[in-house]
């Protein structure tokens, strides 16, 4: 996604550095990491739809419904983060733990997982309203929120980033 | 030098505490003015002679239809108690009736609000009552201006009346007979109705002199307030309706075979929420059916009932009767609908009513074309020689429309808005308001939350915004707690992480409390159907479910004021607690909401109220012994003493009147309240202070099913062993009742402000003071401005002018709770000086 900044991540570097060794060793380390992904997004999405449900989903009810906004937030959230950093490091971003400050793939990362949040949580405004029209439904507006936020980030970092590409360009010149 | 700036503050907060409500009162002055009643009455000389330059003979088409008249008003009645399926089942006898066409079934539209009073004076009168006349339904005053009633007293008519007694306060002379029935005991189900039925056989059969006869039944809308539209008690008084309109039906098929013609009527007054109340606008409320026995045979319906306005009924009946139309009505006759009038009748009639309405219609436009058009084709029909069939027509549809556009230009003008004054009320109420903003989601989500009203959904369903508001809250900080507690940072102790820890899971029990209470009552409007624990609980099945809460939420009471009381009287306060808890139980359990005990005889329910109230005269004495008590030794706990003593006193009287589901939130807010308070009484400025507990009570406001409809209003609350009716008393319980959670909040924080700062009390106590109040009237101020704004909204009536009331009696309210804070803390000061 950010394939420029790769080199300024020292987690990346550090396991491309681990990759050089024997292959078996490899194998097994990455089945472990699956494995702890696996895990950790369960335990994440279990998390998350405890939280959308205590914001006042129903609980006996339309459980797919609220279960494709845990998905959507997992993906636009959890998933990124581990795929750059690593499961720990996406853990790290997501509770908001201390990171490296100023490495910027770490902070776009956050950006993400912060706007695609406030995303959400400004959907639920339009749900109470009586314009009753079908994309008001749950959980559609939140959906959309989470995508926006999602969006927007991406922009944010664009924009944060602009003068540091030319930066770069200056130096390599 | 400090002490200054405490009097500058004293004298700050007692000119906002004063003028606040003063303002407010004054903006509901501008917004809702009293209606000039116009007490013209009208006369035979109303009845035109004349159509234009043409005479007619108004003694033959303008004669009595009907000789006799029998309304029969059932409150409450809303439409698919006739014709949904719960009225096929349960009203057998008036359904076939309407099937085999001997009834007319007719659709009523109701005007808000939705309560007794404004609906009768609809019906009599034919015009529609102001807005403010809700909050005037209780202290009902006789009607002065003309009605239907009044005009057929003058006709010579003799009119009997049994039912509901605000008819008789109403209309003090007019009845010749009559027996009203209270509706205050809102639990009484039966004998409300049984004291009407046992007049229906003496006057049907012995008694018969009268040409009017009234009867409104309460039963209906007891049921529905105190169990809702869908319990089995509905059906049961259903039936007994049904069999009441059996027997007055026969007779009437009697009278009019023996041609002693009459007619029948039954009609709600206003529905009845999917919820239980009325007074609001929903469809289920302002929708009721309109049954007419003894007309002509007519074809009922097929697809769509016809529809008709609650102020038609009013200039309908009076044609039917043969008098006058009232002179303030501005309704239209829907004759045609129920009978096959001669043309030459129907269009006397059709110009007959036009000209009255238009009468009012002057004050405001000069010239309707319209209705002049169907006056000139009129007068040229009646000059024609043979009548011609084919205009008739037009002029029918002339005069129809001309009706129809009036009518709807003088409901719309029925109001003028006082607009100096309101400004006025808005300049002083922004003035009162100056203050630093601090923490920046408290005190930006109270902005939103008050901009947020210029949206009628966000009116109707305010409580989302709460509960939304305080989940983020509470995740905000269980996220910020947990992090703390997971940091890799070594200079944290253990014992430190032990408290990150404690403290997020008390948090996440919060908000697992949470998702429970706010579904104990589903309130607003889109949700309000969902079901909810209430709903459960009130079931006479689940009986024993209600006992176990009610007895949790007093347990939990109890528990709650043995581990704060003063160490020397914990055994007296606990066991004059235990009897306040028993007298609690038995006055629920008179209502059968709860377990009965055995061998306990049935009582009214009054009595236990009764020694309610003398044992807090008990405590207010263990206070004033305390108080004595404090003096010799240490003042400085005035405060506090007084503050734990008004605390217990509100506590007390609020667990008494709330719903038996309800008390458990009582404790559930102070514990609430303590958890947020150990939490952030540290680390947090004291606007945020003063917010986060406004936020509680407004949460907790909602979680007992208040709403800004005023059909949410537990009516039942203001008559709690109360045995007449007195308005001041009925009154302040229905407040105290309703407004209990905000309240609680101010004395909690309050309380809490003199436990963290033990030494300069007057000092936090007059600052925190003024914070909540102005937070609290930040809000009445931008509504004042929106609803200004927004008064030609189409919801004005139905959602703006409801919340404005609310908002206005919740200042008020909270506005003398800190005058009585600010008596103490000024008692305190004296003290302190003396001191000196």
């Amino acid at each position: 996604m950010f394939p420029m900044f790769h080199s300024e991540s020292t987690l990346i570097t550090k396991t491309e550095l681990r990759t050089s060794s024997r292959y078996k060793r490899t194998w097994s380390k990455y089945m472990k990491e699956i494995i702890k992904f696996l895990l950790a997004g369960f335990l994440l999405s279990v998390i998350y739809y405890i939280v959308i449900i205590l914001f006042g989903a129903p609980v006996f009810m339309r459980h797919e419904e609220t279960t494709m906004l845990t998905a959507t937030l997992i993906t636009l959230t959890f998933i990124p983060a581990s795929f750059h950093l690593g499961v720990d490091g996406a853990i790290e971003i997501i509770t908001g733990g201390q990171l490296q400050k100023g490495n910027v793939l770490i902070d776009a990362l956050k950006t993400n997982i912060q706007a695609t949040l406030l995303g959400t949580w400004l959907g639920a405004i339009v749900i109470p309203l009586d314009w009753d029209r079908p994309w008001q439904a749950w959980p559609i507006p939140c959906v959309l929120g989470a995508l926006l936020g999602y969006t927007v980030a991406h922009f944010i970092t664009l924009v944060k980033t602009l003068p540091m590409l030319r930066l770069g360009k200056k130096v390599h010149r | 030098m400090e002490s200054n700036e405490m009097d500058k503050n004293i004298i700050i907060l007692s000119y906002i505490v004063f003028i606040a409500p003063l303002s407010i009162a004054l903006f509901l002055y501008g917004f809702f003015p009293l209606m000039h009643c116009d007490n013209t009455i009208a006369t035979q000389d109303d009845i035109p002679k004349f159509i234009e330059n043409t005479r007619v003979k108004i003694d033959t088409l303008y004669e009595p239809i009907a000789k006799r008249l029998i309304v029969l008003i059932i409150d409450a009645l809303r439409w698919d108690f006739i014709e949904g399926s719960v009225g096929k089942i349960a009203m057998p006898i008036t359904s076939s009736l309407i099937v085999n066409s001997s009834a007319y079934l007719l659709q009523t539209k109701v005007q808000p609000p939705t309560v007794t009073m404004p609906r009768i004076k609809a019906i009599t009168t034919g015009m529609i009552p102001s807005f403010i006349d809700v909050a005037l339904n209780f202290g009902s005053k006789p009607v002065t201006g003309d009605s239907l009633l009044y005009q057929a007293k003058k006709a010579g008519y003799k009119s009997v009346f049994y039912g509901d007694d605000t008819w008789i306060t109403l209309f003090p002379s007019i009845f010749d007979r009559y027996d009203g029935t209270t509706s205050f005991f809102v639990t009484d189900f039966t004998e409300v109705d049984d004291n009407v039925t046992r007049h229906i056989q003496e006057e049907l059969y012995n008694n018969n002199d009268w040409s009017i006869m009234i009867l409104h039944y309460l039963g209906l809308d007891h049921i529905g307030h105190v169990h809702g539209p869908f319990s089995p008690l509905i059906k049961t008084k259903l039936k007994e309706m049904d069999n009441v309109i059996a027997k007055i039906q026969i007779k009437v098929q009697e009278w009019n075979q023996n041609n002693d013609s009459t007619v029948f009527i039954i009609c709600g007054d206003h529905g009845m929420k999917d919820s239980g109340g009325h007074g609001g606008s929903t469809v289920s409320e302002t929708t009721v059916p309109f049954v007419i026995i003894g007309t002509k045979n007519h074809q009922n319906y097929i697809k769509d009932p016809i529809e008709i306005s609650q102020i038609d009924i009013a200039s309908t009946l009076s044609v039917i009767l043969g008098v006058p139309i009232p002179y303030s009505n501005i309704g239209t006759i829907f004759l045609d609908a129920l009978y096959d009038l001669p043309i030459s009748k129907k269009l006397f009639i059709l110009y007959y009513n036009s000209k009255q309405v238009f009468n009012h219609f002057q004050k405001l436009v000069d010239a309707y074309h319209k209705y002049l058009e169907a006056i000139k084709l009129h007068n040229a029909w009646l000059n024609t020689k043979d009548h011609p069939d084919d205009m008739t027509d037009d002029i029918v549809l002339s005069y129809k429309t001309a009706l129809k556009g009036m009518k709807e230009i003088l409901i719309s003008s029925i109001v003028k808005y006082d607009f100096q004054i309101i400004t006025v009320a808005i300049i002083f109420l922004c003035q009162i308001i100056e203050n630093g903003i601090e923490e920046w989601f408290l005190s930006f989500g109270t902005l939103i939350h008050a901009i947020s009203f210029i949206g009628t959904s966000f009116v109707e369903e305010e409580h989302q915004t709460w509960y939304f508001y305080w989940v983020t809250v509470l995740i905000l900080l269980l996220h910020n707690f947990l992090r703390r507690c997971f940091a890799r940072e070594f200079s944290q102790s253990h014992y430190q992480r032990n408290l990150y820890a404690q403290i997020s899971i008390k948090l996440f029990l919060l908000l697992i409390g949470h998702r429970i209470l706010r579904k104990l009552n589903s309130t607003g409007d889109k949700y309000a159907h969902l079901p909810d624990i209430a709903g459960f609980l009130i079931k006479q099945e689940s009986r024993l479910g209600m006992t176990i809460v009610l007895i949790a939420g007093l347990a939990l009471l109890i528990w709650i004021d043995f581990i704060h009381e003063n160490k020397t009287h914990k055994k007296l306060s606990l066991a004059l607690n235990f009897i306040i808890s028993v007298c609690i139980y038995l006055r629920h359990m008179h209502n059968n909401r709860v377990a009965k005990i055995p061998f306990y005889p049935p009582t009214r329910g009054i009595f236990e109220v009764q020694i309610f109230w003398f044992l807090l005269v008990i405590n207010l004495t263990k206070y004033i012994y305390d108080l004595i008590c404090i003096r010799k030794c240490c003042s400085r706990f005035f405060p506090r003493v007084s503050l734990y003593f008004i605390l217990q006193m509100w506590i007390m009287v609020v667990a008494m009147l709330h719903q038996p589901h309800s008390v458990i939130l009582l404790p559930f807010q102070i514990i609430f309240s303590s958890v947020i308070y150990e939490i952030i009484k540290n680390d947090i400025t004291q606007n945020s202070w003063v917010l986060l507990y406004t936020w509680i009570g407004n949460v907790f406001y909602f979680y007992q099913g208040n709403s800004n409809s005023l059909a949410t209003v537990d009516v039942a609350a203001g008559y709690v062993g109360v045995q007449s009716y007195m308005p001041f008393i009925n009154g302040s319980l229905l407040i105290i009742n309703t407004y209990a959670a905000p309240l609680l909040s101010y004395f909690l924080l309050i309380y809490h402000a003199i436990l963290q700062h033990p030494y300069n009390t007057c000092e936090t106590i007059v600052r925190i003071s003024k914070i909540y109040t102005t937070w609290r009237l930040l809000p009445v101020a931008i509504y004042t401005i929106i609803i200004s704004i927004q008064r030609y909204h189409l919801f004005v009536w139905s959602v703006f002018s409801p919340k404005l009331l609310y908002e206005a009696v919740h200042s008020t309210v909270i506005c003398s709770a800190v005058f009585i804070v600010l008596i103490l803390a000024t008692i305190q000061k004296a003290i302190n000086n003396c001191k000196r």
